[in-house]
């Protein structure tokens, strides 16, 4: 076991019911990772929620509350809590993640067993029991990055550890060097993409980025509303930064 | 330590293939390698995960702890003068190579026995053998195969191919040109012989890529290629001169049997040059001989 700590980061507007449900979960994952001595912060960004959540839930669950007022990027309330709150690894997760006990133990294990790995992705699947996430793979021309094996049933797909260009930051484990190095996520981004953008920039930096395939999380995904809308911009951005600077495995 | 695999372009020439696979490889043994190219433009004509960056960024960030490491003959000049350590992965011998062959402060990795011999018997110098790889795309599947298709790249040798049609014109001749890697694959497993025309070639990838798909090879002399090519047994070797008699011959009914005989032999021949394989060697060599690349 390690005495390394990690920040969990979890960016939250509304759905307070869903987010309780993924902390605790999520405190689950990390009582399986305890092996006395390291230091876990689970730190939830309030991201304008109306009304704000209440302090005084949150302490009670050992939880670190970060109101924003105003709404912020998915980068801009990551960066925010992860300079707040540095440790030597920080997960991101989304506030419709429910992490299964083993989840965050074979993610660590899977980075500290091999220490060129700067990010770990995770197996996600949706309540029917099929692929949400299992690593992002990149189409020709106009496709870009997508979710390879998306609604198959994950029993039908290998559990292999496996190494991808990018991976989904619903679920993101990533070193703190690889964070510091790369100065985080890229605050340009409106709402999404800016996870796969840190993917291939430490790529581009000789890290590692693979998707932990052993066990499986329940991702309810896009679940607050408005988020979708701010897709289109993010692809946009992407797209015009990185088209024709990845490689093509999908 | 970083490797940067330095390239002059994207296009769609074997040795890029090669380069971009060999990156890959080593990021899955745990090396830390990118590929870098003038743009940063990553090669759209086949499958890969390897990491492109700009041949500026890789300048910016190289020290003199990382490996540059060289395949085309004229980047020599100008990348032995950065701070990192050079290193070559020869996919040729031509005479430009000369030069990086004559260094001995570059190490020399080879992809095949005749490279290294090569460079054994005119520099006097050992090299690591690499190996090289195929894509998994091309192993043949099964799929449904015509045998009276004869595939050829008319990018090189298209005088010869087209002496063959002018011979054989029972056969569906189909040009494999342009494509991305995964629709050449497919066109070669429907086919079910393949005219290898490049004469000088060095390898001949596309060769031993169509005997992965269950061609049989009709092929003329290359250099480091004759390591698989066994005239008789997975293929025939011949002439530029005698290829559109040989095809002839083989085309007949008569010799449905050979073909068979062959097409599985050419594919058990080319397992050798999996991927899987490659990694596994390269693995190995980064224990032992290639240790000091990841360091």
């Amino acid at each position: 076991m390690t005495k390394e700590g990690i920040t969990v980061i979890v960016v939250s507007k509304g759905l307070e019911g869903l987010l309780h449900f993924c902390l605790t979960a999520l405190q689950r994952a990390l009582q399986r990772l305890m092996s006395g001595g390291e230091v876990h912060r689970v730190v939830v960004v309030d991201n304008a929620s109306r009304p704000p959540y209440i302090q005084d839930l949150y302490r009670t669950l050992g939880v670190k509350l970060l109101r924003a007022d105003l709404p912020l990027s998915f980068a801009a309330a990551n960066n925010a809590a992860a300079t707040l709150y540095p440790n030597d690894f920080y997960l991101l997760l989304n506030n419709d993640v429910l992490l299964t006990e083993e989840t965050l133990l074979g993610m660590h294990k899977l980075m500290r067993d091999h220490p060129q790995v700067g990010l770990c992705g995770s197996r996600l699947i949706f309540p029917d029991g099929s692929i949400q996430h299992c690593g992002v793979l990149f189409g020709p021309g106009g496709i870009g990055p997508y979710h390879g094996f998306r609604k198959k049933p994950s029993d039908q797909v290998s559990r292999i550890n496996r190494e991808y260009q990018a991976v989904t930051g619903a679920c993101l484990l990533v070193r703190r060097a690889v964070w510091e190095e790369l100065g985080g996520l890229d605050e340009s981004y409106p709402f999404g993409l800016e996870d796969i953008d840190l993917c291939l920039r430490a790529r581009q930096r000789g890290w590692n980025v693979m998707c932990h395939n052993e066990t499986e999380s329940l991702h309810l995904e896009a679940m607050t509303p408005g988020r979708r809308a701010l897709d289109i911009p993010s692809r946009k951005l992407f797209m015009k930064r990185w088209k024709g600077h990845y490689t093509l495995d999908g | 330590m970083m490797v940067y695999y330095f390239l002059p372009d994207p296009g769609i020439f074997g040795g890029v293939k090669v380069a971009c696979q060999f990156v890959s490889m080593l990021l899955s043994t745990g090396a830390r390698a990118v590929v870098a190219l003038p743009e940063g433009k990553a090669p759209r004509w086949f499958s890969a995960t390897a990491p492109v960056v700009t041949h500026q960024m890789a300048l910016e960030n190289t020290t003199s702890s990382d490996w540059i490491m060289i395949t085309w003959p004229p980047d020599y000049e100008w990348l032995k003068r950065l701070p990192g350590r050079l290193v070559c992965h020869c996919q040729g011998t031509d005479d430009r190579m000369h030069p990086i062959f004559a260094d001995t402060s570059v190490p020399l990795l080879t992809c095949w026995k005749q490279a290294q011999e090569y460079v054994r018997l005119h520099f006097d110098r050992e090299t690591v053998d690499v190996s090289i790889a195929i894509s998994d795309d091309f192993f043949f599947d099964g799929s449904r195969k015509e045998d009276n298709r004869v595939a050829y790249m008319p990018r090189r040798g298209y005088s010869i191919a087209r002496d063959c049609m002018r011979k054989v014109g029972s056969q569906d001749f189909i040009p494999v040109d342009g494509l991305h890697e995964q629709e050449a694959a497919r066109c070669l497993k429907r086919s079910g012989i393949f005219l290898a025309t490049a004469v000088g070639e060095q390898f001949g990838l596309p060769a031993l890529e169509a005997m992965a798909a269950g061609c049989v090879v009709i092929s003329v002399p290359v250099k480091g290629g004759m390591e698989y090519l066994h005239d008789g047994f997975n293929c025939f070797v011949v002439s530029a001169e005698e290829m559109p008699e040989k095809l002839d011959w083989l085309t007949r009914r008569e010799n449905a049997a050979t073909r068979s005989v062959m097409r599985l032999r050419a594919v058990s021949t080319a397992q050798r040059y999996r991927m899987v394989v490659q990694r596994r060697q390269l693995e190995r060599l980064l224990r032992d001989e290639l240790a000091w690349l990841k360091k």
